[in-house]
């Protein structure tokens, strides 16, 4: 018996369908897969495939066997690891002084600030320097007979001169100092773009009925950049996990000890200098870990706020 | 048209990325290849690096070999020592690379098993007779995988006028680890630096912790520790770490913070520090005697800590160690390199172009230097070992970053010596399997 | 035009002094804004001033121009860092890496500007991977497969990466300014005109992006240059090593002094300096043109 082909059935327009589905995508295709290979080959398959290597003692070259949980077991009770998790802590606390510094900044270079813009451009010098060229940078800076140690000395503050990366004690707050000193100038240039789209109706109503700069800032300035301002402390607090590896190889080598020591230092040191790799890629798990967390807690926490 | 000039500039700019990349797989897979009757053996080695002198030695012995062995020619490559274990990972990793490899023996190399071959299996009777420190060569699986080249001792160096100007005999120098103490409290009691170096790169150290442990490990715990069977937390180590530590005080003040290389020698030639404790490169023994004067020099071996299992000998070891990689087809060329560089020969001509000690027990070293003999008859004695082969190289690592951190007392002893044994642990699939 | 009398100055007349407190508060407030540079600019001051010094010089007058000024901290920073041949390598590996970044963002930002396919999502989504995902997590796996195929120790490979690694920048930027910049009206008028996409996209989108496409070139070169932790994976051989990791290196030596180091800095950190001065202005300009319209 002869069915007669219900409307968008037959050969020919299904057909048709299909090459009105694929054509658009092949028509991206010369302009994205060129992108999209690359990232594939360099960035996706090597993450997927190193991490998926932290199940076995992974020996490149040789038999590498599996051996289950025992690399992420050994990390969690070693204690240089535990140090390390503690440096990583200790450098988030810088959130509040690399966001409140450029914030303040900018506050007062929009307000009326002759060569405002020169000096914004001035400020933003250091974030040209890469993490690697600030730590050679600081070296001589930060020695014991450097630039701060001779100023303070000639300033005759000479009691407090000390040994900055040398003092396992005050090595990360150094670094902590140091990265507000070379983040400032980007802060201060995206808080002030974001200033600028505050409706400036809102800061003068807040002028006119006598607020004080602090109130000013608070009730005004504060939930008009809120966007920017989770943006900015997302962007500092997933640097102290995917940045920090440059000014730590030239600054301070993690020491003294293991002091200023980073996660992804560490995993350098344990596949390109030890060569345990299994364990590396372990600890890289570990790491994706946390870069994950904190992008969801900020996620979470964006649209908690953007709710209010 | 525009659109085809602009595309034109695009098209260029996505041909240079193309050429470039097809630049770089053809200069990756260019090299090496020597288009030569001879076969090449490919040799990376560190040694040559390690003093100024050497490079011309390494010439002169790459070119006698090749003389010998006119079928061969030796494509030489000096690396340095930092790189040469991720150059050595890598070449591991592509199953292609060296020949012949520098690796020191014993537990460091043992990290590398995965790409080199046993070697005892091409020992000559001979070759175990004349070649000292095979004792210590064997990693933990029992297996050669470094044959050691050139010999080391350590020794401590003095300036007989600071000694007697602190009332010490310059002649009868210290032999206990007690007379060693009193001889410092003595120089430091009269404002002398008694000993020179620093410590914020942690060699100066390991350089103490290696003749201390020799002597109070037994040769039963010697042998468990080659092995990689003997814990770092053990009492050995913590009764050398505090030794060690004890000598904080006479060092000079900013010790912890300064860098062995940097002022060992500076100091100890200027006259500053009374002694310092070196492993000859001989060659820092004749700047030294030039410096202070042969006669005021003096040459003395690590003394005696109460727990010492031997009668006096000094820490000796290996100044290299030479490998074959499991990749490499021609072995019978690689090991003629290898028993070339430890022949009476070859090791004559290190002794005479750079004062290389021998580890070859047929070479004679003749010398006037007063100095040199006494350090040669120490080095000979056959009771002369070191336990450093022991070592992975990343386990002293912690210790040379924490060095600067115990001679303050920031550091405690026990939490570093914790932690390296934690990674000699983690360590130990890597290197015994 | 009316004439007022000058005011006649009268003790205790209230609106001049108001005038100038305020006038000191603003006076204050700009040697205040002033002041905030100098934290910012010293330390290059120092480096600068130090790097000319001899050793004794500076050891007599640490904080002070150089006198005598001397080129040897330079000389024996070049000489026993080799920094001359790592700049080579450097400009090498960022110059590539900044064509590499264009030439893989331009022709797909083009695409997300138009197209308002579910694809779009995918593409933006793996870019993102590449910035978010920790570097170290992938370069490990990439050093052991590029041992493998012995292409380590390339400068080319590593320009390469380099520009892989900077597409996420050259995409976020040019997509954002395409959008505005060639907006849907312009792409379906000139659609309606008979061109195809690839001719909107060389014939408009490339020429009308070149300052933003210029800011990418900048800052994707500034970033490689800066770049320690690839070369230091894909780099063995010291005579292939980045001026960066040169310097890292020659710093971290013993028996370097400060002068030296800070020669050293200098050195390595110039050129970068040097081309985000010239590429300043484009910077500006890309950032800003969009907006402007």
């Amino acid at each position: 018996m002869s069915v007669t082909a219900a409307p968008g059935r037959t050969g020919g327009e299904l057909w048709g369908r299909v090459r009105a589905r694929t054509q658009p995508v092949l028509a991206a295709l010369p302009y994205v897969a060129p992108l999209i290979v690359a990232a594939a080959l360099v960035v996706l398959a090597p993450a997927l495939w190193g991490l998926s290597r932290s199940v076995f003692n992974w020996q490149p070259g040789s038999a590498s066997p599996y051996v289950g949980f025992d690399n992420f077991r050994l990390l969690a009770d070693s204690t240089t690891f535990r140090t390390i998790l503690v440096n990583e802590g200790v450098y988030l606390l810088g959130l509040p002084i690399w966001t409140i510094l450029p914030l303040l900044i900018s506050v007062f270079l929009f307000t009326r600030v002759r060569f405002a813009g020169l000096i914004r451009t001035l400020i933003f010098l250091p974030a040209v320097v890469s993490p690697a060229l600030l730590g050679i940078m600081f070296t001589p800076i930060l020695a014991p007979s450097g630039l701060v140690n001779t100023t303070l000395r000639s300033a005759g503050a000479g009691g407090l001169a000390h040994a900055w990366v040398d003092d396992p004690s005050l090595v990360k707050p150094t670094i902590i100092v140091l990265l507000a000193w070379a983040n400032v100038g980007l802060g201060v240039a995206i808080f002030t773009a974001a200033l600028t789209s505050i409706q400036p109706e809102f800061l003068d109503a807040a002028a006119v009925s006598g607020a004080t700069s602090w109130q000013r800032i608070r009730y005004v300035i504060l939930p008009g950049i809120r966007r920017t301002l989770i943006l900015w402390m997302t962007f500092q607090a997933l640097g102290v996990f995917l940045w920090l590896f440059g000014l730590i190889f030239a600054l301070t080598a993690g020491g003294p000890g293991n002091s200023s020591t980073s996660i992804d230092y560490d995993i350098f040191t344990n596949t390109i200098t030890n060569g345990i790799f299994g364990v590396g890629a372990a600890e890289s798990v570990y790491l994706l870990g946390m870069v994950i967390a904190i992008a969801v807690i900020a996620w979470v926490i964006g649209r908690q706020w953007s709710h209010d | 048209m525009r659109m085809q000039l602009n595309a034109k500039v695009f098209a260029v700019a996505v041909l240079s990325c193309a050429l470039v990349i097809a630049a770089a797989a053809g200069s990756a897979s260019g090299l090496g290849s020597r288009s030569s009757k001879k076969q090449t053996i490919t040799v990376w080695q560190f040694w040559s690096g390690f003093a100024v002198g050497l490079g011309p030695l390494q010439k002169k012995l790459d070119a006698e070999f090749e003389a010998r062995n006119p079928q061969y020619t030796v494509n030489d490559v000096p690396i340095s020592f930092t790189q040469m274990g991720t150059k050595l990972t890598a070449a591991i990793a592509a199953s292609s690379g060296p020949n012949v490899v520098s690796v020191f023996p014993g537990v460091a190399g043992a990290a590398y098993r995965n790409g080199l071959i046993p070697l005892q299996g091409f020992l000559k009777p001979a070759d175990r007779k004349n070649w000292r420190l095979l004792n210590i060569a064997a990693g933990p699986g029992g297996d050669i995988l470094a044959i050691p080249w050139t010999e080391y001792g350590y020794f401590v160096y003095y300036n007989k006028a600071l000694f007697k100007q602190a009332g010490l005999n310059a002649n009868n120098p210290p032999k206990t680890w007690a007379q060693f103490m009193a001889a410092c409290k003595a120089l430091k009691a009269h404002g002398i630096t008694a000993i020179s170096g620093g410590f914020k790169d942690g060699y100066e150290w390991e350089w103490w912790a290696y003749p201390l442990l020799d002597q109070l490990m037994s040769p039963s715990v010697t042998k468990r520790w080659l092995q990689y069977d003997y814990p770092i937390t053990s009492p050995e180590f913590t009764t050398a770490w505090t030794a060690i530590k004890n000598l904080a005080p006479y060092y000079a003040k900013d010790a912890f913070g300064l860098n062995l290389y940097n002022d060992a020698y500076n100091n100890f030639n200027s006259g500053k520090a009374a002694m310092v404790l070196d492993a000859p490169l001989l060659s820092n023994v004749v700047g030294a005697q030039k410096a202070l004067g042969t006669a005021n020099l003096g040459v003395f071996a690590v003394p005696r800590l109460p727990g010492s299992h031997y009668p006096p000998f000094v820490d000796a070891g290996p100044n290299s160690g030479w490998s074959i990689t499991k990749w490499t087809k021609d072995t019978a060329g690689a090991w003629a390199y290898i028993k070339w560089m430890e022949s009476k020969e070859a090791q004559s001509l290190a002794w005479s172009m750079a004062h290389l000690i021998p580890n070859n027990a047929q070479v004679a070293t003749p010398t006037s230097n007063a100095a040199f003999k006494s350090i040669l008859t120490a080095i000979k004695n056959p009771l002369s070992h070191t336990i450093y082969v022991g070592f992975p190289v990343s386990v002293l690592a912690i210790n040379e970053r924490y060095a600067g951190e115990m001679i303050t007392g920031k550091a405690s002893i026990d939490s570093v010596l914790k932690q390296m044994e934690q990674l000699r642990t983690t360590l130990k699939p890597k290197i015994v399997g | 035009m009316t004439e007022h009398a000058p005011p006649v100055p009268v003790v205790g007349m209230r609106p001049r002094n108001r005038n100038v407190r305020k006038d000191l508060r603003l006076v204050a407030r700009n040697v205040a804004a002033i002041a905030l540079t100098l934290p910012f600019l010293y330390p290059f001051y120092f480096l600068v001033i130090t790097a000319f010094k001899s050793n004794q010089g500076y050891a007599e007058n640490q904080l002070g121009l150089p006198h005598p000024f001397v080129f040897t901290q330079f000389s024996s920073a070049w000489d026993s860092g080799s920094l001359g041949r790592a700049l080579l390598n450097s400009t090498i590996a960022a110059g590539i890496g900044a064509l590499v970044a264009i030439v893989l963002s331009a022709p797909a930002a083009d695409w997300c500007a138009r197209t308002r396919s579910k694809t779009k999502s995918i593409v933006l989504g793996t870019v993102a991977c590449i910035w978010m995902i920790p570097m170290i997590i992938w370069i490990i796996p990439m050093f052991v497969e590029l041992s493998r195929a012995h292409l380590t120790n390339n400068l080319l490979v590593l320009g390469f990466i380099y520009g892989v690694t900077n597409t996420p920048l050259g995409l976020y930027l040019l997509y954002a300014y395409l959008a505005d910049a060639v907006p849907g009206e312009i792409r379906e008028a000139a659609i309606v005109a008979g061109a195809k996409p690839r001719h909107i996209f060389f014939m408009i989108s490339l020429p009308i992006s070149l300052p933003v496409l210029v800011t990418i070139a900048v800052l994707a070169f500034v970033w490689s240059w800066g770049d320690v932790l690839i070369a230091a994976v894909l780099l063995q051989s010291q005579q292939d090593w980045t001026v960066t990791l040169s310097a890292t290196s020659f710093v971290s030596r013993y028996g370097v002094s400060i002068q030296q180091e800070a020669a050293a800095a200098i050195i390595s950190m110039l050129p970068m300096v040097v081309i985000f001065a010239i590429g300043q202005r484009g910077i500006v300009k890309g950032l800003t043109v969009g907006s402007g319209k």
